[in-house]
Order: structure tokens, then C-alpha cells, then sequence
């Protein structure tokens, strides 16, 4: 009896192995599907695929999606490519500027920053005129000048002469 | 500036109009689709340029090199765009308390946007910055696997796993919209 049951089991158990085969496969297959489409596999791959995809209807089905959405792409490039694309006359002139005058440019692309620094030199530069304004202001009166004057110290210079001229005779008379 | 330099300076400029001859249209067209305003793209493609000219080192010519560095710094900077915009809608949204809508994508003056263009866009703008880049590299640059990788520096299986994922979200988007 046992075995009668094994048996029952056995074609179910391998139905489900089969459909877990081949949901494994399908995942496999469709995760190089696009580079199946895009002939970026390699031949051996390509053959593997394009034997599924003659089998398996999901997969067929996802192949049919991926190129109408393809389709659509390549449908949209088709309808822009009349359209001649090329930088407009400003763009150009301004590239060219660029290219032959690098700072100027640079200054031009960069204008924020430029009119910040600017800005800010010139108040640095206010502050410095005025803090320099504000301590010449501050300084205080000069008190009276005390001017040198031969004739006030004529007598001084004379007792110096006097003083040398008896020491030397002190040391002669010795 | 002596007449060596000056000779030199001009020889490079020549080149350097050569190469924006080349590739303006086609950068262009990738920064339009990833920020939807004509001003802001010609000023994007307009910057890329001249940090192209004061940046690039080695000869100045139509390249492999040339055309990954330009489509990298011009994301970079359609990226700035996105998300200084995205924060200032928030902020907007926030004290109008409205519902962010899908604003139709703007080519410039005289450009008609068809209706596929505008589903397009609208499916594109469902998208994570990163899936949007790559896509467009995708689908519309047409860059190969390889070529996206040395853009974005992401690897080349890195590219193929993000770009199933966006393509499979979108086609799903599309298909319940029954736009497909």
C-alpha cells in the first residue's frame, strides 16, 4: 500500500520539478533577453535563447513587449532626426569667447562670486580709510617745542673749555 | 605670445571646431532626451566643449576616446541639471502641494514633439537616472555594450543586467498604459 502511494506521488513530485525547471529557466532566459535582441550574446547563448523563446509562450510574450517598446524608441528617434541639431549662433560665439579670453569668461561664469569679492574688498578697504581717518583725529595736541638755542648754552660750553685748559696745565706743572 | 604659439594655438582651435562639427548634434541629442529643455542642453553641450578644449591633453581629433569622454562629461552635467531641478520641483511641490505631472519634453523653437516622442519621454522619465543614460546610449546612441561600459564605467555585464531591468519595467509601463 505504501508503495502505491509512493508511487501516486512520484509523477506530481516530478511535475513540480519540471514547472521549477523551467520557471528557472525562464528567469535565466529572460534576464539576457534584451542582449539576445541586441545581438550582444554570444553565438552558443543566442542559440539557447532562441530555442526557449520557440518553446516558451511567457517568454515570447516578453520578447514581443520589449521590441514594440523598441519600436517606440527607434519610432521617436526616426521623427527627431529631420531636425538638423547644432549649437545655436549665441552658444558658439560665446564657446569661441571662451576658448580665446579664459578669464574673462571665468569671470562672466562666475559673476556671483565675483560681484561678492568685489563687494567686500571695497567695504574692507572703506573700514581701513576710515579706522585710518578716526586715529589721526584721536591723536593728541603736541605739547610746546623746546628749541636749541647756541647762545643759551654758550656758558656751559665755555666752563667745559675752562675746566680741560687748567687740567692740562695741573698735569704739565706735575 | 610668440608666432610658434600662436600658430600652435590656431591649428588646435581648427581641430577643435572639427571635432564640435562632429559630435554636436549627436551630444546634443542625448543631453535633449535626458533633460527635456532646449536652453539648458545648448548650454550643457556648450560647456562640454570648452571642457574638452581646456582639459583634453593628447591630440585633438575625432576618436573613440574623445567621443566616450564627451558623452561622460556631458552627463555628468545633465545629472548636475536634474538634480538641482528635482530639488528645486520638491521644494515647489512641497508648498504648492501638487502632484509632480509629466511635463512634455521641449526641443527648442520649431521643434514638434510627435506622439511617440512624448510617450517615449514619458516612459524614459519613469527610470532611474543611471537606467535613463543607459538606455538612451542603447537605443538611441546605438553604442554597443563595450562602448556604454567606457562611458559609464560600469562592466560590461553590469550594463546588460541594468538595461534588462529598465527595458522589462518600461515595456510593462507601456503595455498597461496600452500604449504597446
Amino acid at each position: 500500500m505504501n508503495a502505491a502511494k509512493h508511487n501516486n506521488k512520484e509523477p506530481e513530485k516530478n511535475n513540480a520539478q519540471a514547472t521549477h525547471d523551467n520557471r528557472l529557466k525562464c528567469e535565466d532566459i529572460q534576464s539576457v533577453l534584451f542582449s539576445y535582441m541586441s545581438r550582444e550574446l554570444g553565438s552558443a547563448r543566442s542559440d539557447l535563447v532562441r530555442e526557449h523563446l520557440r518553446k516558451c509562450p511567457d517568454c515570447r510574450e516578453l520578447a514581443a513587449d520589449i521590441q514594440s517598446t523598441i519600436d517606440l524608441f527607434l519610432k521617436a528617434r526616426a521623427e527627431e532626426e529631420g531636425v538638423s541639431m547644432t549649437l545655436s549662433d549665441d552658444h558658439r560665439k560665446r564657446m569661441l569667447k571662451a576658448l580665446t579670453h579664459p578669464i574673462l569668461h571665468w569671470i562672466t561664469e562666475n559673476h556671483i562670486l565675483v560681484s561678492i569679492v568685489a563687494t567686500v574688498i571695497v567695504l574692507v578697504g572703506l573700514a581701513l580709510v576710515l579706522c585710518t581717518m578716526k586715529v589721526r583725529n584721536d591723536r593728541p595736541e603736541p605739547g610746546p617745542t623746546f628749541k636749541y638755542k647756541g647762545a643759551d648754552v654758550g656758558w656751559i660750553r665755555a666752563d667745559i673749555d675752562e675746566m680741560e685748559t687748567e687740567g692740562n696745565n695741573g698735569v704739565q706743572s706735575e | 605670445m610668440s608666432q610658434s604659439r600662436k600658430q600652435l594655438q590656431a591649428k588646435r582651435l581648427a581641430a577643435f571646431e572639427e571635432v564640435v562639427k562632429h559630435y554636436e548634434a549627436a551630444l546634443l541629442r542625448y543631453v535633449a532626451r535626458l533633460v527635456n529643455n532646449s536652453d539648458i542642453t545648448q548650454d550643457i553641450v556648450q560647456n562640454t566643449f570648452i571642457r574638452l578644449f581646456r582639459k583634453w591633453q593628447d591630440e585633438m581629433a575625432v576618436s573613440a576616446n574623445i567621443s566616450s569622454w564627451l558623452y561622460r562629461v556631458a552627463h555628468n552635467c545633465a545629472i548636475d541639471y536634474i538634480r538641482k531641478e528635482t530639488r528645486r520641483r520638491e521644494l515647489h511641490e512641497k508648498h504648492a502641494k501638487e502632484r509632480p505631472t509629466f511635463a512634455p519634453p521641449d526641443r527648442g523653437k520649431g521643434f514638434r514633439i510627435t506622439e511617440a516622442a512624448a510617450q517615449a519621454s514619458e516612459a524614459l522619465q519613469m527610470l532611474s537616472e543611471r537606467e535613463q543614460q543607459l538606455v538612451v546610449l542603447k537605443v538611441y546612441e546605438e553604442k554597443s555594450y563595450k562602448e556604454i561600459s567606457e562611458i559609464t564605467d560600469l562592466s560590461v555585464s553590469n550594463v546588460g543586467y541594468i538595461l534588462h531591468h529598465a527595458m522589462k519595467k518600461m515595456a510593462t509601463h507601456l503595455k498597461s498604459a496600452k500604449t504597446i
